[in-house]
């Protein structure tokens, strides 16, 4: 009961929060930051949580598991259905430059900070018992969140050129990350006493066994659809069932259904013959009500008790997205140079975290619920919050004088071939 | 041909991969440490694999449910016969822990139909036919009742239960068979009507009259269920658990046990408490129904996710409310189809597209509750009753449809509406299990109901599909009269 109760609050406040009521409220800009950064629902659940008034408890969203699975695996299945192969072959060189200059600081630097401050944090020196979380901080450092309206100082065309950058390769790395989340959660495998230990074989069939798995998902997706044909419960029953089918199954396998759902869905995507124009509509117009619903749990599953060691590791991690993040847009920039022209506010938007770091530490707390899987989500959060609170600064403090209007058949091209990625609230 | 085959196949490959999935399963996590040395916590045994067990329920419950309509059975039957072949008692893909951790499915569905079945009856056509519902309700009730009732006390150690020396233990116990036989499943009226588009007068008078007849049995299961307490607690039942809560399980009828309030004694009180909080239950969902024809046009682009969320709000608020979920449900329906029909459309539309997978896993959850092997040692004990059942029920439609002079094909066909049963049946056998818990014979009891309810369960849909069709052939070329038909395309 109580259980259903907790759906009950989180679906409600989910719903209000997409409600177009709300849309009113982000013409302010710090508002339409915490709203589209999901920020004020990770509050709204902390203040629901064990932790202040109680309403709804860790174990209750712990006995949720199945359907906070499925919630994963529809953000999965969404991010993998923009993996397109003709979209992807479209993209703008400055977007992949982007991406791969992300990943090439991201990696290294979280690699450190990770390992380092989860290694003083804890004590510990085992590699496989760090792995895990450091692979967890990796993951949720790649990327950046898309969402670039509330940081827009003009409605000139290099802000929009930017704007398009960041929204696909914001994109692209949420593909990479959830990729390294999944390849490193396989990596890391148990033995019969429950210690952990890096298993490369193991991994590699577990990680066959996911790509297997969204092959024959992609296979039964395609038969399903074409007997579904126009029926909108048929369309309907098939997606649900896809969903659940995919992250129930990668929850047995023991790999996040979030990196099942992913590979699923790029299957999917490029397969030949299915029209998938009424299903990704479908996935779109929840797409919101489902983030607002993680923020809420995430909410719910922070565990303040960080201490000074947790608190410096999310400061590093803010600071770590200070540093390399611009470089990411700057390597773009040579590429284009107009995009340099873009305001600075908007230039800084790379710094924000993506909202799918949110959606892998819920995942992680819910593969392996214990203390440390907590105190890392809140880490995560804290780090998050950090990283938006300095591109807000900068976007009130720095006068940016906004450029012409006249905008070039260019920029629509990369907005047609983006506008998947795009992860602005509506 | 190639169809049926591809479809088996897809089959094939969904239980395989949950099957290997499961088999492949890596060990719990529970006893490992975290980085900061603490313990991993556990969770519920079947919590993980329910995620994957509702995937396969509700994706191949749908698959099996085309093979099923190409076979010319109804849909809801592949679902049924589907959920009992990967089901603890046939394959075991989806186990018993798992189908406990999918109970909310069941809240969600039983809302959800209920709200269905309420925008189904126009209350123009039910005023119009109140005589036929009436009686039809009531023989059936009757007739149903002092029936099995009659058999299983007489015919006690013939169906192969233990002996009761006490007679009024044994009435009791015969009058608890013979509530539980009485009800049928607006569950599975609402799946057959909505797969076969049916609109016309049988369809109308069935869900009426199958709505109406379960208020009625609920009522009078609380009554039978206060009144043989103190007989069977004579019998050495845990006498005190049982006598002092029945009354007040009985109102979660659809849902989980809950702390029992202490009942009224006697059983006008008790009469009185049920129809306060039937009537309270209406009342609500009056207000509910008014709420969302208000609320409706503000949520249109989150439409489905909130019809979720009303379905899960009204099984929620209604058990910590001690109201009747199914009432609240239904009166809501019937609110929004008879004063808000054009405002409400939406939401109508919506509980179309959402009724397939839920009823995809709601049935196929119930066909996998399904005990093969305790159908097959009491299959002839139970086929009696189901016999007598089904006898009363023709009979009683015979003459309820007599008596008000309903000539037309409806009333031919009306009792095959009427043999399903389903959830509601489920409950209350369940609800008896648990009430009167340690007596062996009542363990006898309720086995034998399962064993009649799952003949219902599979047999039921195949016979209503048949008299359906039938009846709603030869009624298509009587006149129709204006408002009888629903003003909704598609199911409804």
């Amino acid at each position: 009961m109580e259980g259903f109760l907790s759906i009950l609050l989180v679906a409600t406040l989910a719903i209000a929060g997409t409600s177009r009521s709300l849309d009113r409220l982000r013409r302010s800009r710090p508002i339409a930051v915490l709203i589209s950064g999901g920020w004020i629902w990770i509050a709204l659940g902390a203040l629901l949580g064990p932790r202040i008034l109680g309403a709804i408890s860790a174990e209750i969203v712990l006995r949720l598991t199945p359907l906070v699975a499925f919630a994963l695996g529809w953000v999965g299945l969404m991010i993998g259905l923009q993996a397109q192969r003709s979209l992807l072959a479209s993209l703008p060189a400055a977007v992949r430059r982007a991406t791969l200059v992300d990943l090439a600081l991201t990696i290294p630097l979280f690699g450190v900070i990770g390992l380092v401050g989860v290694g003083l944090w804890s004590g510990e020196r085992d590699l496989a018992l760090l792995a895990t979380p450091m692979g967890l901080l990796v993951a949720c450092g790649l990327g950046w969140s898309m969402e670039t309206r509330s940081l827009r100082a003009g409605r000139g065309e290099s802000d929009g050129r930017l704007s398009l950058v960041i929204r696909a390769a914001g994109g692209l790395a949420a593909i990479a990350a959830i990729s390294i989340w999944g390849i490193g959660a396989a990596l890391t495998q148990r033995d019969a006493a429950g210690a952990l230990r890096m298993d490369a074989g193991l991994g590699a069939l577990t990680l066959l066994g996911c790509v297997g798995l969204a092959v024959v998902i992609g296979a039964l997706a395609r038969l399903a659809l074409q007997i579904a044909g126009g029926s909108r419960a048929d369309l309907l029953t098939v997606f649900l069932g896809l969903v659940a089918l995919v992250s129930g199954a990668a929850v047995n396998l023991g790999a996040p259904p979030i990196f099942a759902a992913m590979l699923a869905g790029m299957v999917l995507t490029n397969l030949p013959g299915i029209e998938l124009r009424r299903f990704e509509r479908f996935l779109l117009d929840a797409e919101h009500v489902v983030a607002v619903v993680l923020a809420i749990l995430a909410g719910v599953l922070l565990d303040p008790s960080i201490g000074a060691a947790g608190a410096l590791l999310a400061a590093g991690l803010g600071l770590g997205r200070l540093a390399v993040k611009p470089g990411s847009l700057l390597a773009a920039a040579r590429l284009d140079p107009s995009l340099r022209r873009a305001s600075r506010s908007l230039r800084l938007a790379s710094v924000r975290q993506s909202p799918v770091a949110l959606a892998v530490a819920v995942g992680f707390v819910l593969a392996a619920p214990s203390a440390l899987s907590h105190q890392l989500l809140t880490v995560v959060v804290v780090a998050g919050l950090l990283s938006e609170a300095i591109p807000l600064a900068a976007s009130a403090l720095l006068s940016d004088t906004p450029m012409s209007t006249t905008t070039t058949p260019d920029m629509d091209r990369e907005g047609n071939a983006s506008a998947a990625h795009e992860g602005e609230a509506r | 041909m190639k169809r049926s085959l591809l479809l088996t196949l897809a089959l094939a490959v969904v239980m395989g991969v949950v099957y290997a999935t499961l088999r492949l399963a890596p060990e719990s996590l529970e006893g490992a440490l975290d980085a900061f040395g603490e313990r991993i916590e556990s969770t519920p045994e079947g919590l993980r694999g329910s995620a994957g067990a509702a995937g396969l329920l509700l994706l191949g419950a749908w698959m099996f449910g085309l093979l099923a309509s190409r076979a010319s059975l109804p849909k809801i039957s592949g679902y049924l016969i589907f959920g009992t072949i990967v089901g603890p008692s046939a394959l075991a893909i989806v186990t018993k822990t798992q189908l406990g951790q999918l109970q909310f499915i069941n809240d969600l569905a039983i809302s959800l139909i209920a709200l269905t079945a309420g925008g189904e009856i126009r209350l123009r056509m039910v005023r119009k036919s109140i005589k036929v519902i009436s009686l039809v309700t009531g023989l059936q009730v009757g007739l149903i009742f002092g029936a099995v009732t009659g058999l299983v006390y007489f015919g006690f150690e013939t169906l192969g239960l233990k002996a009761v020396e006490d007679s009024g233990a044994r009435l009791a116990l015969a009058a608890i068979v013979g509530a539980i036989a009485s009800a049928s499943s607006p569950a599975a009226a609402i799946a057959v009507i909505s797969e076969m588009r049916a609109h016309g007068r049988m369809a109308q008078l069935s869900l009426s009259a199958a709505v109406s007849k379960d208020m009625l049995v609920v009522a009078m299961f609380a009554v039978v269920i206060s009144l043989a307490a103190p007989a069977l607690s004579d019998a050495g039942a845990d006498a005190t658990q049982g006598a002092e809560q029945p009354a007040a399980q009985v109102d979660q009828v659809q849902g989980e046990a809950v702390e029992a309030e202490a009942p009224p004694e006697g059983a006008a009180a008790l009469a009185a408490k049920i129809v306060r909080e039937l009537g309270v239950s209406a009342l609500a969902g009056c207000a509910l129904g008014i709420g969302l024809a208000w609320l409706v046009r503000a949520m249109r682009a989150n439409l489905p996710i909130f019809v979720v969320l009303v379905c899960f709000g009204i099984s929620v608020l209604s058990e910590a409310a001690h109201l009747d979920a199914l009432i609240v449900a239904l009166v809501a329906g019937l609110m929004m189809e008879n004063v808000f029909q054009t405002r409400t459309a939406a939401i109508f539309d919506t509980l179309e597209e959402l009724s397939l997978p839920v009823f995809c896993v709601f049935f196929a959850v119930a066909g996998a509750k399904i005990d093969l092997g305790l159908l097959a040692s009491l299959w002839p004990a139970a086929l009696a009753i189901v016999g007598v059942r089904a006898g009363m029920i023709w009979l009683s439609s015979f003459l309820g449809t007599r008596l008000a002079g309903e000539r037309g094909p409806a009333g031919r066909w009306l009792w095959t509406a009427f043999i399903p049963q389903a959830g509601v049946s489920l409950a209350l056998a369940a609800l008896v299990a648990r009430t009167f818990e340690g007596l062996d014979v009542v363990d006898q009891v309720y086995s034998l109901l399962l064993a009649a309810i799952a003949i219902h369960e599979l047999a039921g849909p195949v016979l209503m599909k048949i008299g359906l069709s039938r009846g709603d052939v030869e009624e298509a070329s009587e006149p129709l009269e204006e408002g009888d038909i629903s003003s909704r395309g598609g199911g409804h």
